[in-house]
């Protein structure tokens, strides 16, 4: 089974390069069938990859541990659902599951539009093959995941104690459909730029995929924070790491992307920015895999390094100079359609938009790189920790926070000074108010006080965008207030599937702001003690010592109460894993939507006392919260409409119709 | 063979675990805050709240010094000497390091400078370019007169008839 999956990696490299080659010729020629055959041949690439990631799996179900990336990624004593995770556990597997995902998404990319986009699809299929060939290349000559030991030892290493929690299982596939994801509106755009087919076609064929991969990345980001948050113990979810930001940045950039496009789709302006947006995301999406996976910055979530580094350093270079110079021979056939004609309208709204998320992107980015700039030319080494990042993104991410509730009250073209004055009314009047109340509630830490004002009037402004499209609806087609506000989500998806998104934006910044608010403490207890934190009480009733054949479990029981009632046992527990000689930290949390009763256990001493640090989390549900509407907002916007439907089904008719 | 192995094991295990020693104070864990855990393995985390033991014994060697009466500032400067500027969760704000702050807000104000040279530019174009000259602007709020007006007018023109 390895030798099949190691040889179908050698022929899907054949296939992809055929793919390339044959889509381009084709495109050239206007040679149909040639331009066929490379899209056939780009689905033989997936199903050949797919072969591969089934031998891999086939070898770490059946822990055959000759194979050497199964030795160190997997023992018999994990848990089954490790074993499949394992799979993207270390660096050679996960940039086979990388290769993999791209396949899939070149098929569905070639298998949705067989009837549409025909002057892009050839150019923007040899662009993802091309990608694809990258990747099988690392695979077949940098990072064989097939390779053999010479002698078979008895049993793995077992995938990194770390890694084995649940969320794990999902979080790393959800940023890389994410980040793979990335790579189809970025074909399109090479597509578009070769072929000049430089109006918006290159757009509406990428704007779902980049909503559909901004929307997994988004939801991987939240995970990450949700596993750190349950499994490295320290209390929060976000730490600013390299690996962290180096997914947010193309998340902010794509967030920019899919705001600005809009200004092009409407008013055919902003042609050459949208494409330098898109080259930037993808761009970002291969410098941040190189940069957790070059081992030159150091993070808590780098789990797979090695010597790969220059070949995405390469690979990213042809990148950027590739279609930078290809997008300069295009300037002149990129001058927008339109102008500007107001400075209070929506099109401003969105380039101020994108002013705050690409300064965002750049802070981090800068944050992240600098200790490694600094260290060239000072060569003194500094830390750039969290406290840096909160300190220059607070602002910034209030700026954003006022731009995502202004935005929707401007609108295009012009909006007059009586009718700016009529939108912005109510939501002010809410801020001022919240502001003044959240004072009186003795709220005085000027950013939270700020942002949950903010939030307010973000929320304000949705509801009047709601309330007036609700209402002017129900008014001119005699509909139900209820039915009227159904019907406009449902005929407008993409619009007011975008506000429910920025609705989980006001959620995840109640939930950053709770942090302000986070109280800590750290007691010794003796078996029987109880101690008082804030409102609770807790009583540490027993510790108790197990092990499976994995690992060595310490665990502490205590009973939390609140208000004299009992809430809950909580069980914080210090896991040893044999095999690796690796401790880790499960914290037990007591969750309501009001806060979070976070706890550690520390360590313990013979006698059975024991050390423990509780963390009282406010408002940190709402974060989840948060990502939940956020993923329902953005596949309600990326859900086709029935119109959008009846032309889809019209495209296959008629390409039926052409076929001979 | 097996008991000791597991014996060793238990050894081990307790090794890498703090046993249960002093409750770390509010004063501490505030110096701690500024600093980060520089064991290794934990990858900078903040002193104040890594969970290893090395960190817990860094925490209890700031703790004996504010006891002992040495300042806070004092405190710092001493792992500033003793392992170098690395030790400090942010960069000092002097010299060469002033860059980490400098820059993404210089960053920040070009952008926003050449975004308003941009959006000017535009404004002027639109005024000399009578191609560019559309309709008058109008206020598109969905369902009010201007814009129902503005509808038919736009379909009155596409209509060939």
């Amino acid at each position: 089974m390895v030798d099949i999956g190691y040889f179908s990696l050698c022929l899907a490299l054949v296939a992809a390069a055929y793919s390339i080659v044959a889509s381009v010729a084709g495109a050239r020629r206007k040679h149909l069938a040639l331009i066929r055959s490379g899209e056939n041949s780009s689905l033989a690439v997936c199903g050949l990859l797919t072969v591969s990631v089934l031998a891999l799996w086939h070898a770490l179900l059946g822990h055959d541990f000759q194979v050497q990336y199964v030795a160190e990624n997997s023992n018999r004593a994990m848990p089954l659902l490790y074993v499949v995770a394992a799979l993207w556990g270390g660096q050679n597997g996960s940039l086979l599951f990388w290769g993999w995902l791209l396949s899939i998404y070149l098929a569905a990319l070639v298998l949705v539009n067989r009837g549409r986009y025909r002057v892009l699809m050839p150019y923007a299929v040899a662009t993802l093959a091309a990608t694809s060939f990258f990747f099988i290349l690392l695979n077949l000559f940098a990072a064989d995941p097939f390779k053999r030991l010479p002698l078979t030892p008895e049993d793995g290493r077992g995938l990194n104690p770390l890694l084995q929690h649940p969320i794990m299982a999902i979080h790393p596939p959800m940023l890389y459909l994410g980040m793979v994801g990335m790579s189809v509106p970025f074909a399109l755009a090479i597509a578009a730029l070769i072929s000049r087919q430089l109006d918006n076609t290159w757009v509406r064929a990428a704007r779902r995929w980049m909503l559909v991969s901004w929307t997994f990345l988004g939801a991987g980001l939240l995970l990450g924070g949700k596993w750190a948050y349950v499994e490295l113990g320290w209390g929060g979810y976000w730490g600013w790491d390299p690996v962290e930001n180096s997914s947010l940045m193309p998340w902010l950039v794509s967030t920019a992307f899919l705001h600005s496009i809009l200004v092009q789709e409407r008013k055919g302006m902003l042609k050459v920015w949208n494409m330098v947006l898109v080259i930037l995301v993808y761009s970002l999406c291969i410098f941040g895999t190189f940069l957790t996976r070059s081992g030159m910055v150091s993070s808590v979530h780098a789990f797979a390094r090695s010597n790969i580094g220059p070949f995405f350093a390469t690979f990213l270079c042809i990148l950027l100079v590739f279609s930078l110079c290809l997008l300069y021979t295009r300037l002149k056939d990129l001058r927008a359609e339109n102008r500007l004609e107001s400075f209070a309208s929506r099109e401003t709204a969105f380039l101020l938009n994108n002013w705050v998320l690409l300064g965002m992107c750049f802070a981090v980015f800068w944050g992240t790189l600098f200790p490694l700039i600094s260290e060239a030319i000072t060569s003194e080494q500094i830390t750039v920790g969290p406290p840096f990042f909160n300190q220059v993104n607070v602002p910034i991410g209030l700026i954003l926070l006022f731009l995502t509730g202004a935005g929707p009250l401007f609108a295009w073209r012009h909006t007059s000074t009586r009718n700016l004055r009529t939108n912005f009314s109510i939501p002010a009047a809410s801020t001022l108010f919240a502001a003044v109340l959240l004072w009186w509630l003795g709220v005085r830490d000027f950013y939270a006080l700020g942002s949950l004002a903010l939030c307010t009037f973000v929320v304000s402004s949705l509801g009047l965008e709601f309330h007036r499209g609700a209402r002017a609806r129900s008014n001119s087609t005699g509909e139900t207030y209820v039915l009227a506000l159904y019907r406009l989500t449902v005929k407008s998806r993409r619009r007011y599937g975008g506000y429910m998104v920025h609705l989980a934006i006001v959620m995840l910044f109640v939930g950053f702001t709770g942090k302000a608010f986070t109280t800590e403490k750290e007691f010794v207890l003796e078996l029987g003690e109880s101690t008082q934190v804030e409102d609770y009480t807790l009583t540490y009733e027993h510790l108790v010592h197990s092990e499976d054949a994995n690992k060595m479990v310490h665990t502490a029981s205590l009973a939390l109460f609140g208000g004299g009632e009992f809430l809950s046992t909580l069980l914080p527990e210090r896991h040893f894993y044999k095999n690796v000689d690796q401790g880790t930290t499960e914290v037990s949390i007591h969750s309501s939507l009001r806060e979070d009763f976070y706890l550690i256990m520390v360590g313990w001493s013979e006698d059975g006392s024991a050390k423990f640090q509780v963390y009282i989390n406010p408002l940190v549900n709402w974060v989840w919260a948060g990502g939940i509407v956020f993923v329902l907002g953005a596949l309600w916007s990326a859900w086709p409409t029935a119109r959008e439907r009846r032309l889809a089904a019209m495209d296959r008719v008629s390409v039926q119709s052409l076929s001979p | 063979m097996q008991r000791l192995s597991l014996l060793s094991l238990s050894i081990l295990s307790a090794l890498l675990f703090v046993p249960a020693g002093a409750a770390t104070s509010e004063r501490t864990k505030e110096v701690a805050r500024s600093l980060v855990c520089l064991c290794g393995d934990c990858n900078r985390e903040s002193l104040a709240t890594c969970v290893c033991g090395y960190a817990a014994s860094q925490r209890e060697g700031i703790s004996t010094a504010l006891d002992a009466g040495t300042k806070p500032e004092e405190i710092i400067a001493e792992f500033v000497g003793t392992y170098g500027s690395v030790v400090l969760a942010i960069p000092p704000r002097k010299g060469y390091n002033l860059l980490a702050w400098i820059v993404p807000i210089a960053i920040m104000v070009i952008g926003g400078l050449i975004l308003r040279s941009v959006l000017l530019g535009w404004r002027r174009d639109q005024r000399s370019s009578a191609h560019y000259k559309a309709d008058p602007p109008v206020q598109e709020e969905a369902g009010t007169d201007a814009y129902k007006d503005r509808l038919r007018r736009d379909l009155n023109n596409f209509d060939p008839s």
